[in-house]
């Protein structure tokens, strides 16, 4: 029963998020592909102040951990468009996004199509006219 | 399990010629709204469509009026809806089925890890489904890392070898709770029925640190089916030409909200004796096992909250010895059998209780708590011996996990404790007597961090510290790197020490199966082997160091992988149960050497979509310092050679109709423990002849809930001959039913359905 009562104790340390200055957000990031998850994670991963990057291919959420103190949640966007991925909030330059491996062309539907997704890109207003 | 819900929200608003619908697709994640982008809508006539944009946003003009349409996203079971509010909320579902559908490349049943940095081997329950096993022990039958072998011609059970090692040097632990040791250390496994297991990782070399300080030659972990991922009821039963009768059963429900229950139950029975090898001795025990397990689970993945609790109980008697003994216990009367047998009864309690908590915003830091009792009661008795054992254990842990810096460098840290009692007896021949009541106890404190760079580099170092009534402080340090050295190659190495106590006659059960007498004794001094005793055996203590070389490549446009791997354990200490003499057994404390060195080749190809086929060659050297001299471990071949073909029928055939699976295995020669000084009669010759052992089975699928297979164990019916020596007069001096290194009995063939209720 001690324990038990230890056992709480600690879930109520651990859920007081270290002085609050942790954050812990969702953001949308564009891509169709595994090395698109290996860059964005890799990258963001890498940045001062981010603890938790974890990408889904499925519906593209991005989970973020950061502290805020350290790094800003616009930062985080315009870093990803930098390295040529839309977010829901910064759209990447034609420049980054050609920088891009063929394969991890989201804006192009046929690459979309190609990688069996069947969605548009986030920004339908960058695509390709053909 | 994903828990996202899709939103819509639709209104359409009417203009003179025609309507548009316009709605928001939003998801729900953590009760926080997020848009949707790229869902799906189109009208049901496929006239208009639109896919969401960043904001979740859509709108389809209607020009023909039509007032159904279609939602639909990647994941997610379509739905079509209806026009009929200004205002509608629709809720679309995870589509579970997703992976069968997109997933054209097959996931291997068994796999080796290129990613973990430690050389684990994960087991799948479709890998398991090859043999149709009984239990955990003869689940590794298509496993060329482990070695399962009968551990004498009497009992019918089997054990375990791993890297040239017998299984007490294994950690074996039920989903991450060491369970297989102190009395149940080699016969445990079979208290595990086959069916119950979801899944088993095995790892070479020493283990983790969180699990302990007892992992010599490796970790084996056994995930059991969970109630609230599995079938609401599965059925198995299992008949097999010995007239052994089998039957598992799985039921699961959910109790209320976030809480399921899962009873799982296994009865076994056989009543017969057979005596196919004309020794006189039954080929295996008659008898009866029943097997409960009741498991609640409560999952709040909201809270971030997980927990087990699990009640387990195991009654098995087992009847075994000359085909004409009979159990007094069941014929009552005077005990006049002149015939040499017994019988064992084995009652088992086990439960436990788990808990983890994981903060669901920040899911990197969590806490886990384990907790574990059990109670094992064994009473047996062999000819004139018998061996009584009582163990009561309590096992605790309690492990944090986290970060440093960002999820590039985790720790895991935590306590633990141990206490076992032990209460046993041995009648060893009514010449010597054995009261060995003790109590183990220990509590340790542990460290690990692991580094993953996301590309080339993992490394995982451990290290822990333990304070032990009997060993005393001690500490275990682990480290397990992994390096991508090119795309397709992985090299990885470890190498840690570890510690435990043997449980000298739980171990070497099998030596009641003889006329020899216990001796314990110093390996420099024969001739005072009376003077020592059991407490006077010191603590194994043994350094692991493995390398391993994963190549994958492509071959004819099919994927194959190449693992070399090469492990070395040296013991510090062991106790050296030495066979050397015949009608005795010493045990010593080790001085010299004693190490077991293990090198594995495997090849898995894929022929096809359907048909895999792996190859393995296996070379041991394992040996130790004998008061006779640097000898090869007993009954260990130094060369295995492994082939397993199996056949899936064709992935895009829904029913896969036909499973087929053969296993070929050739066992070099065996030592065998010396028996020159026996009469003529009674030697065996010094190494084993070679073995090749098939086995296959065939299943047929004949729905998704329905299925039955039918397999053949050792088709070429191999008989090791003289599996008993001095059979014929197993009171004498001579009787030894160790020698095993083969089956015993010949060709077995079963028959078993499957049938389950989703």
């Amino acid at each position: 029963m001690t324990n038990f009562f230890l056992f709480q104790l600690i879930v109520f340390f651990i859920s007081i998020n270290s002085f609050a200055q942790t954050k812990s957000t969702k953001i949308i990031v564009d891509g169709v592909c595994m090395m698109c998850e290996e860059r964005i994670e890799k990258n963001i991963i890498g940045l001062k102040g981010v603890k938790l990057a974890n990408w889904n291919l499925e519906n593209r959420i991005l989970k973020l951990v950061y502290n805020e103190k350290k790094i800003s949640l616009d930062e985080i966007h315009k870093f990803l468009a930098s390295i040529g991925h839309d977010t829901n909030k910064e759209i990447a330059s034609n420049q980054a996004y050609n920088l891009l491996d063929p394969c991890c062309q989201y804006r192009d539907v046929q690459v979309v199509k190609d990688h069996g997704l069947d969605r548009k890109p986030i920004h339908g207003s960058n695509k390709k006219e053909q | 399990m994903r828990f996202i819900i899709f939103i819509i929200y639709f209104f359409y608003s009417t203009f003179s010629f025609s309507q548009n619908i316009e709605g928001r697709v939003l998801e729900l994640v953590d009760n926080i709204e997020i848009p949707i982008v790229g869902a799906n809508i189109y009208l049901i006539d496929n006239s208009m469509g639109d896919v969401s944009d960043f904001e979740g946003n859509f709108m389809i003009q209607n020009l023909n009026n039509i007032n159904q349409f279609i939602v639909s996203h990647t994941g997610y079971i379509s739905d079509t809806l209806s026009l009929k509010d200004d205002y509608d909320k629709v809720i679309l579902l995870p589509d579970n089925s997703l992976d069968e559908i997109t997933i054209n490349t097959k996931r291997k049943t068994s796999s080796v890890s290129t990613i973990s940095s430690a050389n684990i081997l994960n087991i799948s329950s479709n890998e398991l489904l090859k043999a149709a096993c009984c239990n955990l022990a003869e689940s590794f039958e298509t496993t060329p890392s482990i070695d399962v072998n009968y551990s004498d011609a009497i009992s019918g059970r089997k054990q375990i070898n791993m890297l040239g090692l017998a299984s007490p040097n294994i950690l074996i632990s039920i989903e991450n709770i060491p369970s297989i040791r102190g009395a149940l250390n080699v016969y445990g496994l079979t208290f595990i029925p086959g069916t119950w297991i979801e899944s088993i990782q095995v790892a070479k070399g020493s283990g983790s640190v969180v699990s302990g300080y007892e992992s010599i030659s490796g970790q084996i972990n056994a995930e059991l089916r969970k109630p609230l991922s599995d079938n609401k009821f599965f059925l198995n039963s299992y008949y097999n030409s010995m007239e052994r009768f089998e039957l598992n059963s799985h039921y699961s429900t959910k109790l209320r909200e976030n809480f399921d229950y899962g009873l799982y139950l296994h009865a076994d029975k056989k009543d017969n004796r057979d005596d196919r090898n004309n020794d006189n001795f039954g080929d295996s025990p008659t008898g009866q096992q029943i097997n409960i397990l009741n498991r609640f689970q409560y999952t709040n993945l909201d809270k971030g909250l997980v927990g087990f609790f699990d009640f387990n109980y195991i009654a098995d008697e087992r009847v075994y010895g000359e085909i004409d003994y009979f159990d007094p216990a069941i014929i009552p009367g005077p005990p006049i059998n002149d015939s040499w047998g017994g019988s064992a009864d084995s009652n088992i309690i086990r439960s436990t209780l788990k808990f983890g908590y994981v903060n669901p915003d920040i899911t990197y830091r969590s806490l886990g708590l384990q907790l574990s009792y059990s109670n094992i009661n064994l009473g047996a008795d062999f000819g004139n011996s018998f061996y009584d054992t009582r163990h009561t254990s309590f096992y605790s842990n309690l492990v944090y996990n986290s970060i440093i810096g960002d999820t590039r460098s985790k720790i895991k840290t935590g306590i633990s404790f141990t206490h076992d009692n032990y209460d046993e007896s041995v009648n060893n021949l009514n010449t010597s007597f054995f009261d060995l009541g003790r109590v183990e106890k220990s509590i340790g404190a542990y460290f690990e961090y692991n580094y993953d760079d996301l590309d080339k580099l993992n490394l995982s170092a451990g290290f822990r510290y333990d304070n032990h009534n009997v060993i005393g402080n001690f500490i275990s340090p682990r480290l397990h790197l992994r390096y991508q050295m090119f795309s397709k190659t992985t090299i990885k190495v470890s190498s840690g020490k570890s510690s435990r106590i043997a449980n000298l006659f739980s171990e070497n059960q099998k030596l009641f199966y003889s006329s020899r007498k216990v001796f314990f004794g110093n390996a420099n001094a024969s001739s005072e082997f009376n003077s020592f005793d059991y407490f006077d055996m010191n603590p194994e203590v043994a350094w692991n160091y493995g390398a391993s070389l994963i190549q994958s490549f492509n071959l004819f446009d099919r994927n194959s992988q190449l693992t070399l791997d090469y492990y070395i354990t040296d013991f510090e200490n062991k106790v050296i149960v030495d066979w050397e003499s015949p009608s005795s057994i010493l045990f010593y404390n080790l001085i010299g050497r004693s190490y077991a060195k293990s090198f594995q080749a495997q090849l898995s190809y894929s022929l096809s979509n359907s048909i895999d086929l792996l190859l393995a060659y296996k070379n041991t050297d394992a040996k130790t310092d004998y008061i006779s001299g640097r000898l090869d471990n007993p009954l260990t071949p130094s060369d295995r050679f492994f082939v397993n073909f199996s056949y899936v029928g064709p992935l895009n055939d829904k029913l896969r109709k036909w499973k087929f699976d053969i296993t070929y295995n050739h066992l070099g020669n065996q030592r065998l423990p010396s028996t020159v000084n026996n009469p003529e009669l009674y030697r065996l010759d010094s190494y084993s002849s070679k073995l090749d052992l098939i086995n296959f089975q065939i299943t047929k699928v004949f729905s998704d809930s329905f299925e039955l297979y039918l397999g053949v164990e050792n088709l070429t019916n191999y008989k090791q001959s003289d599996g008993i020596i001095s059979y014929d007069d197993p009171f004498s001096q001579y009787f030894d039913a160790t020698m095993i290194y083969g089956p015993v009995f010949g060709r077995m063939s079963y028959l078993g359905l499957r049938y389950n209720v989703n």
